[in-house]
């Protein structure tokens, strides 16, 4: 009992001071996680996690997770990692990450992969190249060593007649007359290391032109030879009428959207119910038409960002106009409403496109096509592997390549960001990426 | 004169509420039926749940997203309990007109136990945050275990209009069965024992109108694992339940001074 010289409640104060210092002590002593870096500087490579960053994993946006890579690959996705002590850390606070985008439609040759991989297109499913590029960059896929290129997935050579579409570009082509060469044609390309068949339909009328092309037999039999041979098989088409007639045939996917009328709903719907995905490539699509995203994006590029090879073909045009914008976004929006799956692809590098640079164009045209920003990134992500069957890419999930793309800002409310590149990995390597700060 | 007025000065308030809160700490917790499961109920949840049973996986959302709601419904005992079982008994038993009739000021009465739950509360705190820190891995910002704590120890004062609001009507008899039936009713519902995301979309209907739903997110939202909703909606509906709280609790005390 206290005296009456020390009141008892002399001690009251010192004891709740002392009991508030310990708790504040505690609180100190507590663990907290290691420090990240914001990503304004050197990049960690093969073996890090970006932490409390939006993720796009493929399908959707997702706040506050921690993407974990090991030896190039995703080895986690989740929020609040228990992250090795010591493991690099980049800050990805008020950044979105997301898997390295896919153009599916490319033609490879020169400093394609290159260029694409500098604008954070680490795989391109390319519909036309020789294949001896094709058989050179092959090994890459597989390979998680540091490279400064994108990943390549190819049709190889293209099924069209002599003298048609494709027999144009200087690369030596096989053609074909009749459907009786289509199993054997077939089986060449197979050989010759082509992941799919791509097939030309092109009479040239849409641009005035009078160009040789495969008869519908002869179309149909390539299909058929393809899916013996369990390939899919795609076509270029300019028109609606060939795009709906190549479904009838049985064709996995166009590669192209057409530019000369917008399709009815219930055409649309039997694109859906066969199945069938499309590679709208709307960026050749309004650049033949007369209104190419090439200038704008080239203005809003650094010099040194772009290749002299980039910086020529955006600032190409065609000849003269073909189809109407409208008459492809129409389309696209309406196929995509009807359920169809869609797949971002440029065409790169016609006229009016770049290399990588333009697939951040096709997602503001797809977006523009009624696409969300999720389904856009879906389509320009998880989509083209999920088509073509590949399944060690395109999505933010355990096991997948580490090939990602980082940007400043949140996706979800502006896609524009997606041009605000903070960082590129290409198998966990960080690669020197355009329009980086 | 001068002296005496100084007496009744602020530092007198302050001597009297915290002499009254230590008397008020250590009843309590010489009483095993408040103190036992008031510590142990919080503490015996969070490590079985989300350290002995931790599910597998490298994530660490389970025990960071239960130390936000088992900290919540740790403070949730003690300031029910005290308020709604204490004060039920001792308005019945007479000790409350004893009280009244010393010169200690209301006030000192009202610090005394909202103070006693809050130190129960921090007990528990820093027990399930040494568990979370150093038992289930849990790291979080130096920032974030401070909030953490704050909002968790905060939450004792909308709790406490929740049990003087029961204290101040049940009788003594019936107070531990009300207590306990929204001490378990309001936990369950409001998310502080499963999450609240795993549970029927009509109990987190139900659950908004809870002040320990509003806290949960507000402790939940400190680690970004909350539903989403805005700060000052939990700010304002929490404002509006207490201020409901208190209401009813005022017109119970005017019932019991007008006898």
């Amino acid at each position: 009992m206290a005296s009456p010289e020390r009141p008892i409640w002399r001690r009251d104060p010192l004891i709740a001071a002392v009991a508030a210092a310990a708790f504040v002590g505690l609180l100190m002593t507590l663990p907290a996680p290691d420090p990240a870096d914001p990503p304004g500087g050197p990049l960690p490579e093969t073996d890090f996690a970006v932490v409390d960053v939006t993720v796009f994993d493929g399908e959707e946006f997702r706040p506050h997770r921690d993407v974990w890579v090991e030896d190039g690959r995703i080895r986690a996705v989740g929020q609040r990692l228990a992250l090795p002590d010591g493991l690099p850390r980049v800050d990805g606070r008020g950044h979105t990450l997301l898997p390295g985008l896919m153009d599916a439609h490319t033609h490879t040759f020169g400093l394609a992969l290159t260029d694409a991989l500098r604008f954070g297109v680490t795989t391109v499913f390319d519909q036309f190249t020789s294949p001896s590029v094709l058989a050179q960059k092959r090994a890459a896929r597989d390979d998680l060593s540091r490279s400064n290129e994108a990943d390549l997935f190819s049709a190889g050579n293209v099924a069209t007649a002599p003298g048609g579409h494709g027999t144009q570009f200087g690369v030596p082509v096989e053609t074909l007359t009749s459907p009786g060469e289509a199993p054997a044609f077939v089986r060449e390309r197979k050989e010759e290391g082509s992941d799919w068949i791509k097939i030309i339909w092109e009479d040239g009328g849409t641009f005035g032109a009078d160009i040789p092309t495969l008869d519908r037999a002869t179309i149909a039999a390539v299909i058929e030879a393809a899916h013996a041979e369990e390939l899919l098989a795609v076509i270029h088409i300019s028109t609606l009428e060939h795009g709906l007639a190549a479904l009838d045939m049985g064709i996995n996917g166009l590669v192209h959207v057409w530019g000369d009328e917008v399709i009815s709903e219930a055409d649309a719907a039997r694109f859906a119910e066969a199945g069938v995905f499309v590679i709208p490539t709307l960026s050749v699509r309004v650049a033949a038409a007369g209104e190419s995203m090439g200038p704008d994006l080239l203005a809003a590029t650094r010099p040194e960002d772009v290749s002299d090879m980039q910086r020529q073909t955006l600032a190409q045009t065609f000849p003269r106009p073909v189809g109407t914008s409208e008459a492809s976004i129409e389309s696209v929006r309406r196929l995509h409403a009807a359920g169809v799956r869609i797949l971002a692809g440029t065409d790169a590098p016609n006229p009016g496109t770049g290399f990588g640079i333009s697939m951040h164009g096709e997602l503001r045209l797809l977006e523009r096509a009624g696409l969300s920003p999720a389904e856009a990134l879906a389509a320009a992500t998880a989509h083209p592997p999920d088509a073509f069957g590949i399944e060690d890419r395109g999505r933010l999930q355990r096991g997948r390549i580490a090939d990602l793309l980082l940007v400043a800002g949140d996706l979800e409310s502006d896609l524009s960001r997606s041009a605000a590149i903070a960082g590129v990995w290409k198998d966990g390597f960080p690669v020197e990426a355009a329009w980086a700060r | 004169m001068t002296a005496n007025t100084a007496r009744r000065g602020l530092l007198w308030h302050l001597r009297i509420a915290l002499l009254e809160t230590r008397f008020q700490f250590l009843s309590s917790l010489r009483l095993p039926a408040f103190a036992v499961p008031t510590l142990l109920f919080p503490v015996f949840f969070y490590l079985f749940f989300a350290v002995v049973f931790q599910p597998g996986g490298p994530s660490l959302v389970a025990p960071t997203y239960m130390l936000a709601t088992y900290g919540v419904f740790g403070v949730l005992g003690p300031s029910i309990f005290g308020f709604g079982v204490g004060l039920a008994e001792e308005r019945d038993t007479g000790a409350l007109l004893l009280k009244r009739t010393t010169p200690m000021p209301a006030g000192a009465f009202l610090f005394a136990r909202v103070g006693t739950a809050a130190i129960f509360g921090a007990v528990v705190v820093a027990v399930l945050f040494l568990l979370a820190g150093f038992a289930a891995g849990v790291e979080l910002h130096r920032s974030q275990w401070f909030s953490l704590a704050g909002i968790i120890l905060a939450a004792v004062l909308p709790f406490s209009a929740i049990g003087l609001a029961i204290g101040a009507w049940a009788k003594q008899q019936a107070a531990v069965a009300v207590v306990n039936l929204v001490f378990i009713g309001m936990s369950l519902i409001s998310g502080l024992w499963v999450p609240i995301y795993m549970l029927p979309n009509v109990m987190q209907d139900i659950a908004i109108v809870f002040p320990t739903f509003h806290l949960g997110q507000l402790a939940l939202k400190v680690i970004d694992l909350d539903l989403g909703g805005s700060v000052w909606l939990h700010l304002v509906l929490l404002g509006v339940q207490t201020a409901v709280c208190l209401a009813v609790a005022a017109a119970g005390f005017r019932r019991f001074s007008g006898r």
